[in-house]
Protein backbone atom coordinates (compact mmCIF):
# COMPACT_ATOMS: atom_id res chain seq x y z
CA UNK A 1 0.00 0.00 0.00
CA UNK A 2 1.30 3.53 -0.79
CA UNK A 3 0.51 7.08 -0.51
CA UNK A 4 -1.24 7.41 -3.35
CA UNK A 5 -3.71 4.53 -2.06
CA UNK A 6 -3.96 5.95 0.82
CA UNK A 7 -4.93 9.53 -0.69
CA UNK A 8 -7.64 7.75 -3.00
CA UNK A 9 -9.14 5.76 -0.15
CA UNK A 10 -9.02 8.37 2.69
CA UNK A 11 -12.96 8.88 2.86
CA UNK A 12 -13.75 5.45 2.70
CA UNK A 13 -11.15 4.84 5.71
CA UNK A 14 -13.13 7.51 7.35
CA UNK A 15 -16.82 6.57 7.19
CA UNK A 16 -15.43 2.65 8.18
CA UNK A 17 -15.81 1.79 4.39
CA UNK A 18 -12.96 -0.18 4.04
CA UNK A 19 -12.98 -3.63 5.42
CA UNK A 20 -10.66 -5.26 8.00
CA UNK A 21 -7.20 -6.09 5.82
CA UNK A 22 -7.79 -2.77 4.21
CA UNK A 23 -8.14 -1.48 7.50
CA UNK A 24 -5.09 -2.97 9.13
CA UNK A 25 -3.00 -1.86 5.90
CA UNK A 26 -4.12 1.61 5.96
CA UNK A 27 -3.56 1.52 9.31
CA UNK A 28 0.31 0.33 8.85
CA UNK A 29 1.37 2.76 5.98
CA UNK A 30 -0.13 5.36 8.32
CA UNK A 31 1.76 4.33 11.40
CA UNK A 32 5.01 4.79 8.96
CA UNK A 33 4.25 7.53 6.59
CA UNK A 34 4.28 11.06 8.24
CA UNK A 35 2.69 12.80 5.07
CA UNK A 36 0.23 10.26 4.91
CA UNK A 37 -0.36 10.27 8.73
CA UNK A 38 -1.11 14.32 8.91
CA UNK A 39 -3.13 14.05 5.51
CA UNK A 40 -5.63 11.87 7.62
CA UNK A 41 -5.13 13.38 11.06
CA UNK A 42 -6.37 16.46 8.77
CA UNK A 43 -9.12 15.08 7.09
CA UNK A 44 -10.89 13.69 10.45
CA UNK A 45 -10.97 17.18 11.65
CA UNK A 46 -11.94 18.34 8.71
CA UNK A 47 -14.75 16.22 8.63
CA UNK A 48 -15.69 16.30 12.06
CA UNK A 49 -15.79 19.83 12.05
CA UNK A 50 -17.90 19.95 8.90
CA UNK A 51 -20.32 16.90 10.49
CA UNK A 52 -20.40 19.15 13.57
CA UNK A 53 -21.18 22.48 12.24
CA UNK A 54 -23.76 24.61 14.21
CA UNK A 55 -27.42 24.32 12.95
CA UNK A 56 -28.33 27.67 11.58
CA UNK A 57 -31.33 29.23 13.18
CA UNK A 58 -34.02 30.63 10.79
CA UNK A 59 -34.69 33.77 13.48
CA UNK A 60 -37.71 35.21 14.86
CA UNK A 61 -38.69 37.16 12.32
CA UNK A 62 -38.42 34.46 9.76
CA UNK A 63 -42.27 34.39 8.82
CA UNK A 64 -42.83 37.98 8.46
CA UNK A 65 -40.37 38.30 6.46
CA UNK A 66 -41.60 35.53 4.60
CA UNK A 67 -45.26 36.86 4.29
CA UNK A 68 -43.77 40.47 3.61
CA UNK A 69 -42.05 38.65 -0.01
CA UNK A 70 -45.10 36.26 -0.43
CA UNK A 71 -47.51 39.55 -0.72
CA UNK A 72 -44.93 41.41 -2.56
CA UNK A 73 -45.14 38.69 -4.93
CA UNK A 74 -48.89 38.21 -5.15
CA UNK A 75 -49.63 42.28 -5.89
CA UNK A 76 -46.60 42.44 -8.57
CA UNK A 77 -48.63 39.26 -10.12
CA UNK A 78 -51.91 41.50 -9.44
CA UNK A 79 -50.48 43.87 -10.86
CA UNK A 80 -49.20 42.01 -13.78
CA UNK A 81 -52.36 40.46 -14.26
CA UNK A 82 -54.43 44.02 -14.31
CA UNK A 83 -51.60 45.12 -16.80
CA UNK A 84 -52.42 42.66 -18.85
CA UNK A 85 -56.07 43.13 -19.27
CA UNK A 86 -56.30 46.05 -19.52
CA UNK A 87 -53.77 46.09 -21.96
CA UNK A 88 -56.47 43.74 -23.75
CA UNK A 89 -59.04 45.87 -23.10
CA UNK A 90 -57.31 48.68 -24.51
CA UNK A 91 -56.53 46.66 -27.68
CA UNK A 92 -59.88 45.61 -28.60
CA UNK A 93 -60.79 47.85 -30.48
CA UNK A 94 -57.13 48.85 -32.09
CA UNK A 95 -57.92 44.84 -33.54
CA UNK A 96 -61.27 45.83 -34.88
CA UNK A 97 -59.64 48.42 -36.98
CA UNK A 98 -57.10 46.54 -37.82
CA UNK A 99 -59.42 43.95 -38.97
CA UNK A 100 -61.65 46.06 -40.72
CA UNK A 101 -59.04 47.81 -42.70
CA UNK A 102 -57.47 44.25 -43.81
CA UNK A 103 -61.09 43.35 -44.84
CA UNK A 104 -60.91 46.20 -47.28
CA UNK A 105 -57.87 45.71 -49.10
CA UNK A 106 -58.85 42.14 -49.67
CA UNK A 107 -62.29 43.42 -50.92
CA UNK A 108 -60.15 45.94 -52.81
CA UNK A 109 -57.57 43.80 -54.26
CA UNK A 110 -59.82 40.93 -55.45
CA UNK A 111 -61.91 43.65 -57.18
CA UNK A 112 -59.21 44.59 -58.99
CA UNK A 113 -58.36 41.29 -60.05
CA UNK A 114 -61.12 39.90 -60.78
CA UNK A 115 -61.91 43.00 -63.19
CA UNK A 116 -58.19 43.16 -64.76
CA UNK A 117 -59.66 39.26 -65.99
CA UNK A 118 -62.89 40.81 -67.58
CA UNK A 119 -60.91 43.22 -69.68
CA UNK A 120 -58.51 40.21 -70.52
CA UNK A 121 -61.39 37.88 -71.72
CA UNK A 122 -63.55 40.85 -73.30
CA UNK A 123 -60.07 41.89 -75.25
CA UNK A 124 -59.80 38.04 -75.67
CA UNK A 125 -62.75 37.72 -77.03
CA UNK A 126 -62.85 41.32 -79.23
CA UNK A 127 -59.57 39.72 -81.31
CA UNK A 128 -60.51 36.53 -81.91
CA UNK A 129 -64.04 37.90 -83.00
CA UNK A 130 -61.95 40.32 -85.35
CA UNK A 131 -59.61 37.32 -86.29
CA UNK A 132 -62.66 35.19 -87.35
CA UNK A 133 -64.61 37.79 -89.30
CA UNK A 134 -60.73 38.41 -91.56
CA UNK A 135 -60.73 34.57 -92.11
CA UNK A 136 -64.13 34.24 -92.82
CA UNK A 137 -64.14 37.33 -95.73
CA UNK A 138 -60.68 35.97 -96.32
CA UNK A 139 -59.35 39.50 -95.92
CA UNK A 140 -55.41 39.90 -95.36
CA UNK A 141 -54.33 42.58 -92.96
CA UNK A 142 -52.68 43.73 -95.90
CA UNK A 143 -55.75 44.04 -97.97
CA UNK A 144 -57.42 45.91 -95.31
CA UNK A 145 -54.23 48.39 -94.63
CA UNK A 146 -54.48 48.82 -98.68
CA UNK A 147 -58.15 49.25 -98.46
CA UNK A 148 -57.90 51.79 -96.20
CA UNK A 149 -55.06 53.45 -98.03
CA UNK B 1 -51.61 19.05 13.94
CA UNK B 2 -51.37 16.02 11.21
CA UNK B 3 -50.07 16.13 7.93
CA UNK B 4 -53.72 15.71 6.16
CA UNK B 5 -54.99 18.68 8.24
CA UNK B 6 -52.03 20.40 6.91
CA UNK B 7 -52.12 19.44 3.40
CA UNK B 8 -55.71 20.28 3.56
CA UNK B 9 -55.25 23.61 5.23
CA UNK B 10 -52.76 24.62 2.77
CA UNK B 11 -55.08 23.87 0.04
CA UNK B 12 -56.91 26.33 1.52
CA UNK B 13 -54.75 29.15 1.50
CA UNK B 14 -55.56 29.04 5.57
CA UNK B 15 -52.77 30.84 7.16
CA UNK B 16 -52.38 29.87 10.34
CA UNK B 17 -51.78 26.39 8.99
CA UNK B 18 -49.07 28.15 6.52
CA UNK B 19 -47.69 29.91 10.03
CA UNK B 20 -47.39 26.30 11.70
CA UNK B 21 -45.84 24.69 8.68
CA UNK B 22 -43.43 26.86 8.01
CA UNK B 23 -42.44 27.40 11.77
CA UNK B 24 -42.23 23.79 11.94
CA UNK B 25 -39.89 23.49 9.10
CA UNK B 26 -38.12 26.54 8.34
CA UNK B 27 -34.65 25.25 10.50
CA UNK B 28 -34.43 22.22 8.42
CA UNK B 29 -35.11 23.97 5.05
CA UNK B 30 -32.75 26.73 6.04
CA UNK B 31 -29.88 23.97 6.78
CA UNK B 32 -30.42 21.83 4.22
CA UNK B 33 -29.72 24.99 1.94
CA UNK B 34 -26.91 25.76 4.39
CA UNK B 35 -25.87 23.04 2.90
CA UNK B 36 -25.32 23.60 -0.38
CA UNK B 37 -24.45 27.18 -0.62
CA UNK B 38 -22.61 27.49 2.73
CA UNK B 39 -24.01 31.21 2.70
CA UNK B 40 -26.00 32.18 5.30
CA UNK B 41 -28.17 35.08 3.59
CA UNK B 42 -28.17 33.27 0.58
CA UNK B 43 -29.33 29.84 2.38
CA UNK B 44 -31.90 32.10 4.41
CA UNK B 45 -32.99 33.46 0.75
CA UNK B 46 -33.80 30.30 -1.31
CA UNK B 47 -35.48 28.66 1.72
CA UNK B 48 -37.83 31.77 1.37
CA UNK B 49 -37.93 31.12 -1.92
CA UNK B 50 -39.15 27.05 -0.89
CA UNK B 51 -41.90 28.28 1.37
CA UNK B 52 -42.78 30.26 -1.26
CA UNK B 53 -43.02 27.77 -4.05
CA UNK B 54 -45.14 25.15 -1.52
CA UNK B 55 -47.37 27.69 -1.06
CA UNK B 56 -48.22 28.13 -4.63
CA UNK B 57 -48.19 24.81 -5.63
CA UNK B 58 -49.93 23.01 -3.21
CA UNK B 59 -52.95 22.88 -4.61
CA UNK B 60 -51.11 20.83 -7.38
CA UNK B 61 -49.20 18.59 -4.33
CA UNK B 62 -51.09 14.66 -4.89
CA UNK B 63 -49.88 13.38 -2.03
CA UNK B 64 -47.58 11.00 -3.38
CA UNK B 65 -44.94 10.89 -1.05
CA UNK B 66 -44.95 12.79 2.29
CA UNK B 67 -45.10 16.94 2.30
CA UNK B 68 -41.95 17.03 4.19
CA UNK B 69 -40.15 14.44 0.92
CA UNK B 70 -41.74 17.11 -1.12
CA UNK B 71 -40.59 20.49 0.74
CA UNK B 72 -37.02 18.67 0.86
CA UNK B 73 -37.08 18.07 -2.86
CA UNK B 74 -38.24 21.98 -3.43
CA UNK B 75 -35.26 22.62 -1.04
CA UNK B 76 -32.82 21.11 -3.33
CA UNK B 77 -34.07 21.74 -6.25
CA UNK B 78 -34.29 25.28 -5.38
CA UNK B 79 -30.34 25.40 -3.82
CA UNK B 80 -29.06 23.69 -7.16
CA UNK B 81 -30.56 26.00 -9.24
CA UNK B 82 -29.19 28.71 -7.51
CA UNK B 83 -25.69 26.83 -7.56
CA UNK B 84 -25.85 26.93 -11.29
CA UNK B 85 -27.31 30.58 -11.38
CA UNK B 86 -23.86 31.41 -9.31
CA UNK B 87 -21.97 29.13 -11.60
CA UNK B 88 -22.53 31.06 -14.64
CA UNK B 89 -22.53 34.49 -12.45
CA UNK B 90 -18.87 33.43 -11.78
CA UNK B 91 -18.23 33.00 -15.64
CA UNK B 92 -19.37 35.90 -16.66
CA UNK B 93 -17.47 37.88 -14.08
CA UNK B 94 -14.76 36.09 -15.23
CA UNK B 95 -15.10 36.27 -18.70
CA UNK B 96 -16.01 40.56 -18.23
CA UNK B 97 -12.73 41.00 -16.24
CA UNK B 98 -11.12 39.23 -19.28
CA UNK B 99 -8.78 36.71 -16.13
CA UNK B 100 -9.59 33.52 -18.11
CA UNK B 101 -5.92 33.55 -19.30
CA UNK B 102 -5.03 34.22 -15.71
CA UNK B 103 -6.79 32.13 -13.71
CA UNK B 104 -5.02 29.37 -11.29
CA UNK B 105 -5.13 26.03 -12.83
CA UNK B 106 -7.60 25.03 -9.87
CA UNK B 107 -10.52 26.62 -8.88
CA UNK B 108 -10.41 25.70 -5.29
CA UNK B 109 -8.83 28.49 -2.84
CA UNK B 110 -7.56 27.03 0.58
CA UNK B 111 -6.47 29.31 3.02
CA UNK B 112 -2.99 28.74 4.38
CA UNK B 113 -3.06 26.51 7.57
CA UNK B 114 -2.37 28.17 10.42
CA UNK B 115 1.29 28.11 11.83
CA UNK B 116 0.38 27.36 15.55
CA UNK B 117 -1.77 24.73 16.79
CA UNK B 118 -5.01 26.19 16.56
CA UNK B 119 -7.45 23.78 16.77
CA UNK B 120 -10.52 26.60 15.39
CA UNK B 121 -8.58 27.48 12.90
CA UNK B 122 -7.87 24.16 12.01
CA UNK B 123 -11.23 23.11 11.69
CA UNK B 124 -12.29 26.18 9.95
CA UNK B 125 -9.45 25.50 7.09
CA UNK B 126 -11.13 21.76 7.41
CA UNK B 127 -13.83 22.99 6.63
CA UNK B 128 -13.96 25.37 4.04
CA UNK B 129 -11.74 22.47 2.21
CA UNK B 130 -14.62 19.77 2.46
CA UNK B 131 -16.81 22.89 1.23
CA UNK B 132 -15.00 23.44 -1.23
CA UNK B 133 -14.74 19.92 -2.71
CA UNK B 134 -18.11 19.45 -2.33
CA UNK B 135 -18.69 22.56 -4.60
CA UNK B 136 -16.64 20.36 -7.26
CA UNK B 137 -19.26 17.93 -7.04
CA UNK B 138 -21.52 17.43 -10.40
CA UNK B 139 -25.21 18.13 -9.10
CA UNK B 140 -26.83 14.83 -7.93
CA UNK B 141 -23.66 13.82 -6.44
CA UNK B 142 -23.43 16.93 -4.46
CA UNK B 143 -27.01 16.70 -3.10
CA UNK B 144 -26.63 12.86 -2.19
CA UNK B 145 -23.49 13.67 -0.67
CA UNK B 146 -25.00 16.43 1.58
CA UNK B 147 -28.24 14.98 1.93
CA UNK B 148 -26.47 11.73 3.76
CA UNK B 149 -23.62 13.25 5.18
CA UNK B 150 -24.97 16.78 6.27
CA UNK B 151 -28.15 16.03 6.81
CA UNK B 152 -27.57 11.94 7.67
CA UNK B 153 -30.90 11.29 5.86
CA UNK B 154 -30.99 7.68 5.07
CA UNK B 155 -30.57 5.53 1.57
CA UNK B 156 -34.52 5.20 1.60
CA UNK B 157 -35.31 9.09 2.64
CA UNK B 158 -32.44 10.37 0.29
CA UNK B 159 -34.21 8.02 -2.87
CA UNK B 160 -37.70 9.52 -1.58
CA UNK B 161 -36.37 12.90 -1.78
CA UNK B 162 -34.49 12.88 -5.08
CA UNK B 163 -36.74 10.75 -6.67
CA UNK B 164 -34.96 8.07 -7.81
CA UNK B 165 -33.71 4.39 -6.58
CA UNK B 166 -32.57 3.07 -3.46
CA UNK B 167 -29.75 1.80 -5.26
CA UNK B 168 -28.82 4.82 -7.20
CA UNK B 169 -28.61 6.11 -4.02
CA UNK B 170 -25.51 4.45 -3.32
CA UNK B 171 -24.07 4.57 -6.51
CA UNK B 172 -24.32 8.36 -6.48
CA UNK B 173 -22.81 8.33 -2.80
CA UNK B 174 -19.98 5.77 -4.00
CA UNK B 175 -18.62 8.12 -7.01
CA UNK B 176 -19.42 11.42 -4.95
CA UNK B 177 -16.85 9.61 -2.53
CA UNK B 178 -14.49 8.77 -5.52
CA UNK B 179 -14.52 11.91 -7.28
CA UNK B 180 -13.60 13.70 -3.66
CA UNK B 181 -10.47 11.35 -3.32
CA UNK B 182 -9.69 11.91 -7.22
CA UNK B 183 -9.42 15.70 -6.31
CA UNK B 184 -7.60 14.98 -3.07
CA UNK B 185 -5.45 12.67 -4.69
CA UNK B 186 -4.58 14.30 -8.02
CA UNK B 187 -4.92 18.13 -7.47
CA UNK B 188 -3.79 18.86 -3.64
CA UNK B 189 -1.44 16.15 -2.81
CA UNK B 190 0.34 17.58 -0.30
CA UNK B 191 -0.09 21.31 -0.32
CA UNK B 192 -3.65 20.47 0.29
CA UNK B 193 -3.15 21.08 4.36
CA UNK B 194 0.40 23.22 3.69
CA UNK B 195 1.88 19.49 5.31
Amino acid sequence: MNCNYIRQHILDFLDSSLDEIEVAEFEKHIQHCETCSKLVVNFRIAFSAYNEEPQLEAGPYYYSKLKNRLEKRQANKNTQWIFFSVSTSLLKPAYAVVIIILALFTGIFLGIHEGTKDVRQIRLEEYAEYHNFHEANQISFYDEFAEEE
Amino acid sequence: MDEEKIIAGLKNNDEHTFRLFVEQYKDMVVNVCYGFVHDRDEALDISQEVFIKVYESVKDFRGDSKLSTWLYRIAVNKSLNALRKRKREDFFNRFGEMNLLNRPNHRIKIEPAPNEADTKLERETGKKIIHNLIRLLPGKQKAVFILFFKQKFSYKEISEILNISINEVGVLINRAKKKMQRLIKDKFQNDLFDL
